[in-house]
């Protein structure tokens, strides 16, 4: 599955990367120049990807579709300040996460989050030797880590999603959130503890981690 | 990946990826340019151009695959209210022979502006019940002041009876977000909010008085200039629909019955499922000059409206032995 979804970002495709990005700065320059077909043809390229990315963060939902479409409006009104220095479907990208950020900072679901944690928790299995219908335990592990995961906060929580979950690597999580690679690794690791002592006492991880 | 992977973590990340990877594609979002356009225009109306109307996103979307996903994905909290309303606010407008609604489609606002476009629908409830029967009123004294062939078309309703009762405004996103720098984006960094601008709903309702008022004084040309201004920058908006409903009664009035065939065309290449696709689609059919593309035109209105009021002409046509 990680390799699916790899499969699925240019940006990992060093071969493509390049053509692409020379492509989307003509379309940009068009676009600019008020070709409409120009800015069509960006908004096709990049719609699935950018809303796969805010997906992973927000979950696939008229919410996601809402940063999405906010995204582009944004990104169109500011056109004429993209300036080329990191490619265009970066520059998309920052423009999503921060209208990510601004909707977590919105929905201030950790209190929700701590009483649905409650519910989950007292369905806990009673240890790794459990083997319940693995169908169902893999639905019951996503939502519960969805959930945890909004406990945790966002630069944690943003590093741990797109390293661990989406699969991105260290490099590209960097160019995205504009950080350093190391930073990177602080945030993602800080999560994992995070999670994993969440997990731990909520029962679905044994101490030490076994799951 | 940032370091090396938590074994512990690995499974539970596997299956947060794996649904939400079923999620993307149960959801399978539909683009939509014009939207983008009129949330851009929002923001900053200076940003885009006013011949930027987002018809290019039949180019980004296959129609085929927007109407498949039209019918799947209607918010299931709301879909049941919707349809009922829908309905019943069909049946009134039927009633009082007035074009129909199209067909509910997907929300794409967020949850949370769901109550807002209930509040809506109720709206456009109240009107139909309420304040229809007295824009009829109003539309007969309309048209023994001002009569014209445009207005005895049926069907074909200018925009300014909807005005009357115009639904509350669905709010967006409130606020301004400046797009990242194009240097990465820190994300310590709050987005920057910036006032709202005078919101082009006003705008484009004060277009339309003007064009109302030009239609009303005779200047025919002034109108038309005024509405195309209004279908160029309003996108798929309701109000760009209703623009078109008077732009097609109007270009009748000038250049006669063929007079719309531009209209109709571009009207239906924004809105194919619309309320006037049905009447766009059977004029285009009348005023086809070779007969073999006036079968294929009736075959093509009965495809999309196979018990239309015009379906009994489009089987004679599409029966009808080619010439040879």
């Amino acid at each position: 599955m990680v390799d699916e979804r790899n499969r699925l970002s240019v940006v990992d495709n060093p071969a493509a990367a390049p053509r692409e990005g020379a492509e989307d700065d003509e379309l940009v320059r068009r676009a600019v120049a008020g070709d409409e077909r120009a800015w069509a043809r960006l908004y096709q390229r990049h719609f699935d990807r950018v809303f796969r990315d805010v997906a992973y963060l927000v979950g696939a939902s008229a919410g996601a579709e809402e940063i999405v479409q906010e995204t582009f409006a944004a990104a169109l009104v500011g056109l004429r300040r993209y300036d080329a220095r990191s490619s265009f479907v970066t520059w998309l990208r920052g423009i999503a996460h921060n209208l990510v950020r601004r909707h977590w900072r919105s929905q201030s679901r950790r209190e929700r989050a701590y009483d649905r944690l409650a519910e989950l928790s007292a369905n806990a299995p009673n240890g790794p030797d459990e083997d319940p219908e693995q169908g169902h335990l893999q639905d019951r592990r996503a939502e519960v880590l969805r959930t945890v995961l909004e406990t945790v906060p966002a630069q944690l929580r943003e590093a741990f999603v797109l390293s661990d979950v989406q699969g991105l690597g260290a490099q590209e999580i960097a160019l995205r959130l504009g950080i350093s690679v190391g930073n990177v690794r602080v945030r993602a690791s800080r999560a994992r503890a995070v999670i994993r002592t969440e997990l731990e006492r909520l029962g679905w991880l044994e101490p030490g981690g076994a799951a | 990946m940032s370091d090396e992977r938590d074994v512990v973590l690995a499974p539970w990340c596997d299956a947060l990826a794996d649904a939400v990877e079923q999620e993307i594609a149960r959801w399978a979002p539909v683009p939509d340019l014009a939207d983008v356009l009129a949330r851009a225009r929002e923001q900053d109306p200076s940003a885009v151009p006013e011949s930027w109307h987002g018809e290019d996103d039949d180019e980004v979307v296959p129609l085929s695959r927007r109407r498949a996903l039209s019918q799947e994905r209607i918010d299931p909290g709301l879909a049941m209210f919707a349809a009922a309303l829908h309905r019943s606010v069909e049946g009134e407008l039927r009633e009082r022979g007035l074009a129909e609604i199209p067909a509910p489609t997907r929300a794409r606002r967020p949850v949370r502006t769901y109550a807002a476009a209930a509040l809506a629908l109720a709206a456009v409830l109240v009107a139909a019940f309420v304040a229809v029967p007295r824009i009829v009123a109003e539309r007969s004294a309309d048209d023994r002041v001002t009569p014209s062939a445009a207005r005895t078309v049926k069907r074909v309703t200018p925009a300014s009876s909807w005005r009357i009762a115009p639904p509350p405004a669905v709010p967006r996103t409130p606020a301004r977000v400046e797009p990242a720098p194009a240097t990465p984006p820190s994300p310590t960094v709050a987005p920057t909010i910036a006032p709202a601008r005078p919101d082009r709903r006003v705008e484009l309702d004060a277009l339309a008085r003007d064009a109302e008022s030009l239609w009303r004084a005779g200047d025919l040309a002034g109108a038309e200039r005024v509405l195309r201004r209004i279908v160029a920058t309003a996108g798929k908006s309701a109000r760009a629909e209703l623009a078109y409903g008077d732009l097609f009664a109007l270009a009748r009035q000038r250049r006669g019955a063929a007079g719309p065939v531009a209209e109709w065309k571009a009207y239906l290449k924004r809105f194919p499922r619309g309320r006037f696709a049905e009447d766009a689609r059977a004029g285009l059919c009348k005023h086809v000059g070779a007969a073999d593309d006036a079968r294929t035109c009736w075959a093509d209105y009965l495809r999309h409206h196979p018990s239309g009021s015009h379906a009994n002409e489009a089987r004679r046509w599409s029966t009808a032995t080619p010439e040879p």
